[in-house]
């Protein structure tokens, strides 16, 4: 243990000298937060609050509409009270308007106007359904207006493109800087061949390997907390609490974070092994560079088909691969689901594939393959 | 004393050691002296274990501890300093901090490093890393001693250095085997010179009795000329 812990600490302290690992390792805590700022910014017209009013003949249906539109306190929607829709509308003070008439309706909004680009589209698209649903027959079944969670939300369109790249970004980070600390560990000390003084010194090939993966197991570890740290300063303090937070709405013990930053890490575990493993095979840190960069290509595109809506977590075996079941469960995780049964499965998978990875490059390491170079 | 015997190794079907056979006697400095790919370092590796031979054995006696330094341009962990470097092989050697402090210093009065120990390695020249590596590769006081090419590329004071490195070692009884293109360097020090070629040992001849017969042999005066041409 004492061997395994010197590799270990040696390694660390190689790592949190070298300026440009930290950087590497500090850019999850800078990206998010200028990422989702830059998505607001260029979104800013969308923040504004809905003008909306509605206009009927029948004051029931009136009452029924104007109160659950009220009582939806989910987004920004202020009822106006107007005689003249038509012609608020052109002047900017509406948004759009409901006109209810004889258990027909039309959902008129202003194409100018920067909210109809988006928001207002929604909330008629989520009325409609509403409509089709509930009160095609009669307005009087009450029925809540269910508008959904994000219709209506401020900085729903930043919120939804972050739910897209956010994911993607931090795979391929945790995945780029886990493969070049390891391409360094292994294919880098054969290169400088300072691996074989380390042989030399008469230390098991084992001790070596431990020592070289815990170091990157807590370097992978720090990397998801900087990460947390980052989404957290990102989200979890805005109006609209990020589903990834929910727990300052609930207080729930089992949380999306922790789900996430679990399987995150469980996923950048698998990272390390599959990336060490290519690096105790590779000839050169050249070769080790290329496969690795190869490799991160998987849960990269796992995480585009995921978050595009091609692959999920209940339809297909694919949620068997590591490395996709991984990424699927950190994204739901991400968007606020999470199954027990899928964390289950992630962890017990990703158990199996680091220790047989162990094995894998233990092996390897003694085999005679390993420095069989003149 | 290391005892080679029919030792054969092959990278891609290439026969780089060809049933070497080689005694190495306690306590003795022997130069390993051949051409650029007669096989010195992949012998050096062999004999350190670095290696697996595909036949023949290799021989050492009862609680043999090695020390090697490998050929080429030796490099260090940038990031560390020398210090850092030393304790790290230290203890990894099974050496507490006292120890490795006690052998800093005896290392230091004759490879002279103690100016440069807390500087990180990424600032070294060929010639501090090359002393770094000799005192890492000495430091669990071995009784054997492997040298690959020690003084190639340093500079005539680094060379000084690594020489009454290992007159040093002479006084402290150890069986070194140095592999090497400059028998002149080592004439005073080694015991004998085995001749390395085609990966084999095609001669082994005690250093005076060597160095006596060159004036008189033809076959030695050419060795001796080939091997001026070549520094």
């Amino acid at each position: 243990m004492r061997i395994i812990y010197t590799i270990f600490k040696k390694e660390l302290l190689g790592i949190f000298r070298d300026k440009s690992i930290l950087i590497v390792m500090l850019i999850p805590l800078l990206i998010f937060p200028v990422f989702n700022t830059g998505l607001k910014y260029l979104n800013k017209d969308n923040q504004d609050s809905i003008n909306i009013a509605v206009t009927t003949d029948s004051a029931e249906a009136y009452n029924i509409f104007s109160q659950y539109i009220i009582v939806s306190q989910c987004f920004r929607i202020n009822l106006i009270n107007t005689d003249t829709p038509e012609e608020d509308l052109k002047k900017g003070i509406l948004d759009c308007y409901l006109y209810i008439n004889e258990g027909n309706y039309d959902f008129i909004h202003n194409s100018n106007s920067y909210n109809s680009i988006s928001t207002t589209t929604k909330l008629g698209e989520d009325f409609q359904k509403y409509y089709n649903e509930f009160i095609k027959e009669m307005y009087t079944d009450v029925y809540q207006f269910n508008l959904k969670d994000e219709t209506g939300k401020i900085s729903n369109v930043s919120d939804s493109i972050s739910n897209m790249f956010i994911p993607i970004f931090l795979v391929l980070i945790i995945f780029q800087s886990i493969s070049s600390f390891s391409n360094d560990f292994f294919a880098g000390e054969k290169e400088r061949k300072t691996l074989e003084m380390l042989l030399l010194s008469g230390t098991k090939k084992e001790y070596i390997y431990f020592g070289k993966m815990f170091a990157l197991f807590t370097v992978s570890l720090f990397n998801i907390i900087f990460s947390g740290i980052s989404l957290l300063a990102t989200f979890a303090f805005e109006d609209n609490v990020h589903d990834l937070f929910g727990f300052f709405k609930n207080g729930s013990i089992i949380t999306n974070i922790s789900i996430m930053i679990l399987s995150l890490w469980l996923l950048a575990l698998i990272a390390v092994s599959l990336s060490s493993n290519v690096s105790i095979v590779s000839k050169g840190i050249k070769n080790s560079q290329f496969i690795n960069e190869v490799v991160v290509v998987i849960p990269v595109s796992a995480t585009v088909l995921n978050v595009l809506g091609y692959i999920s977590a209940e339809n297909t075996l694919i949620t068997y691969i590591p490395i996709v079941n991984l990424v699927l469960c950190f994204n739901n995780a991400f968007k606020g689901f999470v199954r027990l049964n899928e964390v289950l499965i992630t962890v017990l998978v990703s158990i199996i594939f680091v220790f047989l990875m162990g094995i894998f490059g233990i092996k390897y390491m003694k085999s005679e393959r390993f420095l069989n170079s003149k | 004393m290391i005892k080679i015997i029919n030792l054969t190794k092959s990278f891609s079907n290439t026969n780089v050691i060809n049933g070497l056979d080689l005694i190495i006697n306690s306590g003795e400095i022997t130069a390993l002296v051949g051409q650029n790919g007669a096989g010195k370092s992949t012998l050096i590796r062999l004999i350190s274990g670095l290696l697996k031979p595909d036949s023949g054995k290799i021989e050492f006696e009862k609680d043999s501890s090695i020390g090697v330094l490998l050929g080429g341009d030796v490099n260090l962990y940038g990031s560390l300093t020398a210090y850092e470097i030393i304790h790290y092989f230290g203890k990894l050697y099974g050496l507490d901090k006292q120890l490795i402090e006690e052998r800093i210093d005896e290392l230091d009065n004759i490879l002279k490093f103690k100016w440069f120990i807390n500087k990180r390695a990424h600032t070294f020249s060929r010639g501090m890393r090359q002393k770094i590596a000799l005192a890492i590769s000495i430091l669990h006081d071995p009784n054997v001693l492997l040298l690959d090419e020690p003084s190639t590329g340093l500079d005539l004071e680094a060379t000084n250095d690594v020489v009454d490195f290992i007159r040093f070692l002479k006084t402290k009884n150890k069986t070194i085997l140095i592999a090497t293109h400059n028998i002149f360097e080592i004439s005073d020090l080694s015991d004998s010179i085995a001749f390395l070629n085609s990966g084999k040992i095609v001669n082994k001849i005690d250093t005076n009795e060597f160095f006596k017969n060159c004036e008189t042999d033809k076959k030695s005066s050419l060795i001796v000329g080939s091997m001026k041409e070549e520094q």
